[in-house]
């Protein structure tokens, strides 16, 4: 079984599960979304939960981005990342695009709000979709900097296309946060 | 009353290993890459291995593909050795290899798994009555011990000055080939009992001075002239290639220049005024901008890197370069300047972003693909002139036959294994092969061989015509006076 399959969410935390076969040393550590999700934060050990001690690993903060690596010696064998909520009730994201003739004639605004202002997200979440698939990646370190929850971006794009040709395409992550919506 | 011709099929049914330890000995590396295709047969100097180093060994060039595998399993394996090289060290090692062998496969069969020893010697070469009591013990030993292996042990003797031992490093090489056929059975069967026995053979060619003439001369231009003087052709069939990336790198690099106005970017990166509207102010040394580019050129040069391939080189190589061209690579390969040659001539593109990367890395895939393909270059050498010596050797026999008839009419005579003074070879078993021109007319002309009665036709012996091996045994090492008379033979 996977690394993520192993992991059951609690009311206080995790439980890990212990790996089938192999020693195995678990750590795991919080991020938030602003955090490069390439990078790896500072960690922690994991006990393998068992039978005798019911091993559980406390979550302090009511909603944090966890991620857990497992490692056979040196060598990092098995990542994984989730979200972890002690309310269930998910945050909610609205963006909307649309033409601005004042940032150009082929210009589209996009508006992203969200309702955690305090939370500014890397650009790696989110990028843009045309109708041929193609994704273009935003040219930002963070979307919502000044913490205002809402933040604006421009593109110009080929004559001919309108607003229905593109939309926004979010990680996985950031989808089980936030019920998104257009 | 006619020989009668049959048909043989000569599809390869069994894995041939060659042992050779006899120092300076070429001609069975010539007869075998003569008669064998690449991937038939291995033909390895020394034999140190013991048993599990020869598995694994076996194992390792079956997993190469420099062994293809026989669906029926079989095995045949051959030591060439000094007879005085033999002792019983050497013997334990050869049964340990025999019973390590059988991981490979179950025997269904003892000859599933079959050796061939050949003991190199000529007359009068081991005086010391000591040394021949020793080597009569360990030959008795051979034919007795372990009889669950199947094995038969060969003598090669030559007597006089000038001794040579052609025609019995042919029959060898002949019978190995039959040896690994699927129907080897029909032709020679192997029996149970291990006498030490003798080969011999002959063999008619009608075009074989002016075979042998072209032979040499093909290996004197190879070892000789250049075809491919300053490696030119092998410099474009690798700097054309990788010119061909940096064009398709920078059409990429364009299109992704334009794609950059699709990416989304804050409205404060917009400046204007209110009449005359905004825009983008977004410095292309912007450090989110490089390194979505840098990110972009890795994924791209990846891609590139991937598509091109270099596969003619390995033809060129194998094909066209003669000895001077390989040698020359070698050496430029060595200090540097091939690679110059290939890449540096375009200094002014190499400048741009990316670019010098991507050739480089195309460059060492290049560069693997030749040492992949690369012959051993000194060894191929030794190789050919032992070839050489061969034809030159062949020469020799080219004027012996007037013609066919002439041919069979006297090989049965003249075939035959080494005469030992006082001494009847017993059991001599005749294999006549025919090929060619007079397989093709042997109804017609109702040829027959002297003292012939069966003889096969065998398309696979080339450039040979007909050959004639004979196969006798000398003494029986099983036998209450093998020791005596073992004696009188060297």
């Amino acid at each position: 079984m996977d690394l993520l399959s192993r992991i059951h969410v609690t009311d206080r935390g995790f439980k890990l599960m212990p790996p089938e076969a192999g020693d195995r040393k678990a750590y795991y550590g919080l991020f938030t979304l602003k955090d490069d999700p390439n990078a790896v934060p500072s960690l922690s050990g994991v006990q393998y939960w068992d039978l005798k001690n019911g091993f559980e690993e406390d979550i302090k903060k009511p909603e944090s981005f966890v991620y857990v690596e497992e490692r056979v010696g040196d060598q990092v064998v098995d990542t994984c990342r989730f979200y972890y909520a002690k309310n269930k009730r998910k945050g909610s994201l609205t963006y909307k695009i649309e033409k601005k003739r004042k940032y150009g004639s082929d210009a589209f605004l996009i508006t992203i709000t969200w309702n955690s202002p305090a939370e500014a997200i890397h650009r790696t979440y989110v990028s843009l979709m045309d109708n041929k698939k193609n994704k273009y990646p935003f040219i930002t370190n963070l979307i919502g900097q000044d913490l205002s929850g809402e933040d604006q971006f421009v593109f110009h794009a080929p004559e001919g296309d309108t607003e229905d040709d593109y939309r926004l395409v979010f990680s996985d992550l950031l989808k089980q946060k936030y019920v998104i919506t257009e | 009353m006619p020989t009668e011709l049959r048909n043989y099929s000569t599809s390869q049914d069994a894995t041939m290993i060659f042992f050779d330890m006899v120092r300076d000995s070429e001609s069975f590396e010539v007869y075998l890459s003569d008669l064998f295709d690449e991937g038939q047969y291995i033909y390895q100097r020394g034999a140190g291995m013991g048993g599990q180093e020869l598995f694994h060994f076996l194992s390792e060039k079956l997993a190469n593909g420099d062994l293809m595998p026989v669906p029926s399993g079989r095995i045949l394996c051959c030591f060439h050795m000094m007879l005085q090289d033999l002792t019983d060290e050497w013997v334990d090692r050869f049964f340990e290899k025999a019973y390590e062998l059988r991981r490979f496969a179950p025997l269904t069969n003892l000859f599933d798994q079959h050796y061939m020893i050949l003991l190199r010697n000529s007359a009068g070469f081991i005086q010391d009555d000591a040394e021949k009591t020793r080597i009569n013990r360990l030959l008795i030993r051979l034919g007795t011990e372990s009889p669950d292996v199947s094995h038969q042990v060969y003598l090669m003797r030559t007597a006089g000055f000038g001794a040579d031992f052609m025609s019995q490093e042919k029959a060898v090489a002949y019978m190995l080939h039959l040896l690994t056929r699927q129907a080897y059975s029909s032709v020679i069967p192997l029996k149970y009992g291990i006498p030490l026995r003798m080969l011999d053979s002959g063999d008619y060619y009608a075009a074989r001075a002016e075979n042998c003439h072209q032979n040499i001369e093909a290996i004197d231009s190879w070892q000789n002239s250049e075809t491919d003087p300053g490696l030119a052709q092998l410099i474009d069939l690798i700097r054309v290639p990788i010119q061909g990336s940096g064009g398709k790198m920078e059409d990429e690099l364009r299109a992704f220049r334009r794609r950059t106005a699709r990416c989304p970017v804050s409205v404060n990166n917009y400046e204007g005024n209110f009449f005359r509207g905004y825009h983008r102010v977004l410095s292309p040394n912007h450090p989110i901008l490089q390194q979505i580019q840098d990110e972009y050129v890795g994924e791209i040069m990846g891609r590139l890197v991937e598509e091109t391939n270099f596969s003619e080189i390995k033809a060129l190589l194998r094909d066209e370069y003669h000895y001077p061209d390989l040698k020359k690579l070698v050496e430029r390969l060595s200090d540097g300047s091939f690679k110059a040659a290939c890449i540096n001539t375009e200094g002014q593109q190499r400048k741009e972003e990316g670019k010098a990367a991507l050739f480089e890395r195309l460059y060492e895939k290049a560069e693997a693909e030749i040492r992949k393909a690369m012959p051993d270059v000194d060894g191929l050498l030794r190789k050919k002139l032992a070839a050489k010596r061969k034809y030159t050797r062949e020469l020799i026999l080219a004027g012996k036959y007037q013609n066919i008839e002439d041919c069979f009419e006297r090989i049965d005579h003249e075939v035959e294994p080494e005469q030992i003074a006082g001494h009847f070879a017993l059991n001599v078993s005749t294999t006549a092969l025919v090929s060619g021109e007079p397989a093709s007319n042997w109804l017609i002309r109702n040829y027959s061989i002297n003292g012939v009665m069966t003889a096969y036709r065998y398309p696979a012996i080339r450039p040979c015509e007909i050959v004639m091996i004979k196969e006798s045994d000398i003494v029986d090492l099983a036998a209450a006076g093998a020791e005596t008379e073992l004696g009188i033979i060297y």
